[in-house]
């Protein structure tokens, strides 16, 4: 299967904080939700990969072509969606996509009218005037009318309210029908994909903790909770783990045995992505005090 | 590239009224000072050019839209160059807003004198205002707008009042004096070549510095 995104021990320093070997693979036709905690260093991956920072050591492969070297051939094939509005405000939204449909090579004029006939978004609408959700759906229009392969988006979903976020899932839901598109999501709200996201990469504090298809991620991880009297034989399994006075509640990773399974104080679950997100970032937290 | 200079004079599209009646404001103003009206001329084209041009990139820093044009297929060279041009194509506006707002004034033989635009005073506004900016883009490619603002207001007005200056207390500084007093022995069109040379000599050195602050830049 071909890759439409390629990271490969990507690299990157700055004081105080740094990616580190970073790598995933994106195969085409799918969509990768990248979840972690604010500060892991999403939008940092999503800024190395579009080549706004420069890494210090590693390889990003976009379409299979090096994503500095080829960068204008690149760009033409991809669409982004960030977390804030980087239109320009003073503009109305004719202007701003006169502007931006002048650097595509593939721009579709008729299917951008139609994105923002079916958002209701009018053109001489300046983009200051436009709420946070119009802006986000503007960015999505620009985003998907150029027939963009792949589309990058970071945060696009923080502080919308559930109805938009839920326009938002439908609309990239959609794109990827076609099998010749991909779509890299990042996120902090793991609820939204639950519903979508083929892949989740997991980043937290500059590292990868896992990448891979959310089947194998949910049969690899289990929610276990029970009595405080069952803890003790089973303490060292958990990747994280949450004790009070009357039990405990921790994540599991691994299908093996352990032990209590049969134990009517003790309670297996599903883990959510939140669940997993949490528990793990916590146990690392735990490990490093 | 010409969709850059086209963004940019969107950009600061609220103060193009303003550049339209620019013209009958500088012959206004100018009208009793046959003997200054083109120097002051000049002065205020180069400066109309240069608020145009941070005015477009006070917008920029205002979004960081700098990150979005970056993810467009662009290359970072294009931006450096449109932002020079956009500079030209601002003192273009300048100098057409006087000539237009001359020949109605003649035109209209209303009671002004419409002071004189000569090859020289043009020269002259184009070598202000390319030194002005050949020293503020670099610092706006490299600070931005809201960062390098208080360096650019002193700029703007050193670039105004350190000629004045100079030129009233050159006596104490040989090789300012001498060149002022080889300048004003030439013909004019000499002394208009050497002022331009240099002026385009700077701003070549500045597009090279901003090329690589640019290409250096992380967003």
């Amino acid at each position: 299967m071909e890759n439409i995104l390629e990271v490969c021990k990507l690299s990157k320093s700055f004081p105080g904080f740094s990616i580190r070997e970073v790598s995933f693979e994106l195969p085409r036709g799918y969509i990768m939700g990248f979840i972690g905690p604010n500060g892991a260093g999403k939008t940092t991956i999503i800024k190395l990969i579009m080549n706004l920072i420069k890494k210090d050591s590693g390889k990003v492969n976009i379409f299979g072509l090096d994503h500095s070297a080829n960068e204008i051939e690149i760009k033409n094939r991809i669409g982004f969606v960030y977390d804030e509005n980087h239109f320009y405000e003073e503009l109305n939204v004719s202007e701003m996509s006169f502007i931006v449909s002048r650097f595509y090579k593939n721009w579709d004029e008729q299917v951008f009218k139609k994105y923002l006939d079916k958002f209701g978004i009018p053109l001489k609408q300046k983009i200051k005037k436009l709420s946070k959700g119009m802006k986000m759906k503007f960015s999505l229009a620009v985003a998907l009318s150029h027939n963009a392969e792949l589309l990058i988006m970071d945060e696009p979903t923080s502080g919308l309210d559930p109805l938009v976020r839920n326009d938002l899932m439908q609309i990239i839901s959609e794109l990827i029908q076609s099998e010749k598109k991909g779509v890299f999501f990042s996120t902090h709200i793991t609820s939204d994909l639950d519903k979508i996201a083929d892949y989740i990469t997991f980043i937290n504090n500059g590292e990868i903790i896992f990448s891979e298809s959310k089947e194998k991620i949910f049969e690899k991880y289990r929610i276990v909770k029970g009595d405080k009297r069952i803890l003790d034989p089973i303490r060292n399994r958990f990747v994280g783990l949450k004790e009070n006075s009357y039990g405990f509640e921790g994540l599991i990773l691994g299908t093996e045995d352990i032990g209590i399974e049969n134990d009517d104080r003790c309670l297996i679950e599903k883990p959510t992505l939140d669940d997993i997100m949490l528990y793990t970032v916590r146990g690392i937290e735990k490990c490093l005090s | 590239m010409l969709v850059l200079i086209l963004k940019d004079l969107l950009l600061s599209k609220k103060m193009l009224p303003l550049v339209a009646v620019y013209g009958f404001f500088m012959i206004i103003m100018f009208s009793g000072a046959l003997d200054n009206g083109g120097a002051a001329y000049a002065a205020v084209t180069a400066a109309v050019g240069y608020i145009l041009m941070t005015r477009a990139a006070y917008y920029e820093d205002l979004n960081k839209s700098e990150l979005m044009i970056m993810s467009l297929p662009v290359r970072r060279s294009q931006v450096v160059f449109s932002k020079y041009l956009s500079v030209m194509v601002f003192f273009i506006l300048g100098a057409f807003s006087y000539g237009i707002a001359a020949a109605i004034i003649t035109l209209a033989k209303l009671p002004l004198n419409v002071p004189p635009i000569t090859v020289e005073i043009l020269a002259g506004a184009a070598t202000g205002l390319l030194l002005l900016v050949s020293l503020s883009i670099p610092l706006l490619f490299k600070f931005g707008y809201i960062k390098s603002r208080i360096i650019n207001m002193f700029l703007f007005f050193g670039a105004f009042f350190i000629p004045l200056i100079v030129s009233k207390n050159n006596n104490g500084v040989p090789l300012i004096s001498s060149l002022i007093s080889y300048l004003k022995k030439q013909p004019d069109f000499i002394a208009v070549a050497y002022m331009l040379g240099f002026a385009f000599l700077i701003t070549i050195v500045s597009i090279i510095a901003s090329l690589k602050i640019y290409k250096n830049k992380e967003f």
